[in-house]
């Protein structure tokens, strides 16, 4: 095994509880004859692959990889086009939000803002919130006049929960397969 | 990697993100041996080795900016490589190849150059290894090469596979199970085609 002198306290330590690992199995396994072949095995895996030389890529192997980056075009490592990719949008944002906020501010303050103007834009916005509320329930209205029977009802949870179980899964699937930004590179193959 | 090494390779990553390419050189004939032997021992076949080994030093040089200094690169390295060619056996199951498709060449046969007598015994070894790591998955195929070849901690397998110290004991653990299984069937079956050549 090639050993690193900077890993070694960390593989010590791993090394412990791998050895304690094979104790307690072998603990456990002592009474089944069988089982105790393959630990012996097992031990016999690790001398097999101990030492195994590292094999050595082919000659002129780093000279068809740097022809292989000359002849793709458009590869380098650009950090200013991929970070100002990213940034433009948000800078954009940030300064349109900022200009609506100021904008809002001085016009507040040249109406010169009084506790009736202000209470009066208050009503008026909680009155539109009203409206909206009352056109969602109108959305609804042709179910009030529904029995729903426990056993549709019960169907209709369940069939909201496994939806939402399918669009968890979906999420968590589609952040595996995007680019992934350090280690996970996109994959083609040819 | 020694001391003068690190500093070497520091040196030429900040080079190579400045664009200077033969720096990017210098840094593949460092890491080739590293990165190639992995995608030989997941993969088992040296011209799929080397294409893999290959499209590892193009993704790291198109993505170095994204490359986080304060890891080692042979870590980042062997991380890409890996992924890669846990990918690469998952859609060769997908297409079915898997069925079809032989046990690694032996190493004796495949080498190009003439061996000694004494080097055949390595050979016969090697492909024995191939053999019985071709029987994992790929992701414990990972996990023992990143295991006996590189020196590498839990948590570095950990890092290296994306995935917690515990799976990686437990994949361990679970490969080392499956390789004693497969190697005493092995024996087994040599033994039986001995008495079988006898009689």
């Amino acid at each position: 095994m090639r050993r690193n002198p900077d890993n070694e306290e960390r593989r010590l330590q791993d090394d412990l509880e791998a050895q304690e690992y094979w104790l307690a199995a072998d603990r456990a396994d002592q009474s089944d004859q069988a089982d105790g072949a393959v630990w012996i095995q097992v031990r016999l895996v690790d001398r097999l692959f101990h030492d195994v030389p590292m094999l050595e890529a082919p000659i002129g192997f780093a000279e068809r990889v740097m022809e292989a980056i000359a002849a793709r075009e458009g590869l380098t490592p650009d950090r200013g086009r991929t970070r100002r990719r990213f940034r433009l949008p948000w800078l954009a944002v940030a300064a349109a939000a900022g200009i609506l906020l100021a904008g809002g501010a001085l016009a507040v303050g040249a109406a010169g803002p009084s506790a009736a103007v202000l209470g009066l834009l208050l009503q008026q916005a909680v009155g539109a919130l009203n409206i909206l509320a009352a056109q969602l329930a109108e959305l609804f209205l042709p179910l009030s006049g529904l029995s729903i029977q426990p056993g549709w009802l019960m169907a209709a949870i369940g069939m909201v929960i496994l939806n939402g179980v399918a669009l968890w899964w979906l999420m968590g699937y589609a952040a595996t397969r995007r680019e992934q930004v350090i280690y996970r590179l996109p994959v083609r193959v040819h | 990697l020694s001391v003068d090494s690190v500093d070497s390779e520091r040196a030429w990553l900040q080079q190579a993100r400045a664009g200077d390419q033969q720096a990017f050189g210098d840094l593949v004939r460092l890491h080739q041996h590293a990165v190639y032997n992995l995608a030989y021992r997941m993969l088992g076949n040296r011209v799929e080795s080397e294409d893999a080994a290959q499209e590892t030093f193009l993704r790291a040089y198109a993505n170095l900016e994204r490359y986080d200094m304060e890891r080692p690169f042979r870590t980042w390295l062997l991380s890409i490589t890996s992924n890669y060619c846990i990918d690469r056996l998952r859609r060769r199951r997908l297409m079915w190849l898997s069925l079809d498709e032989p046990l690694p060449p032996h190493a004796a046969l495949h080498s190009d150059e003439t061996e000694p007598e004494d080097a055949v015994i390595d050979s016969e070894r090697n492909a024995l290894i191939q053999t019985l790591l071709a029987e994992l998955s790929p992701e414990y195929r990972a996990a023992v090469v990143l295991h006996y070849w590189y020196d590498c901690s839990y948590a570095e397998i950990a890092s290296i596979l994306d995935t917690t110290e515990s799976a990686i004991k437990s994949r361990l653990f679970r490969a080392r199970q499956t390789l004693a299984t497969r190697m005493t069937g092995k024996q087994e079956r040599s033994q039986f085609s001995v008495i079988a050549e006898e009689t």
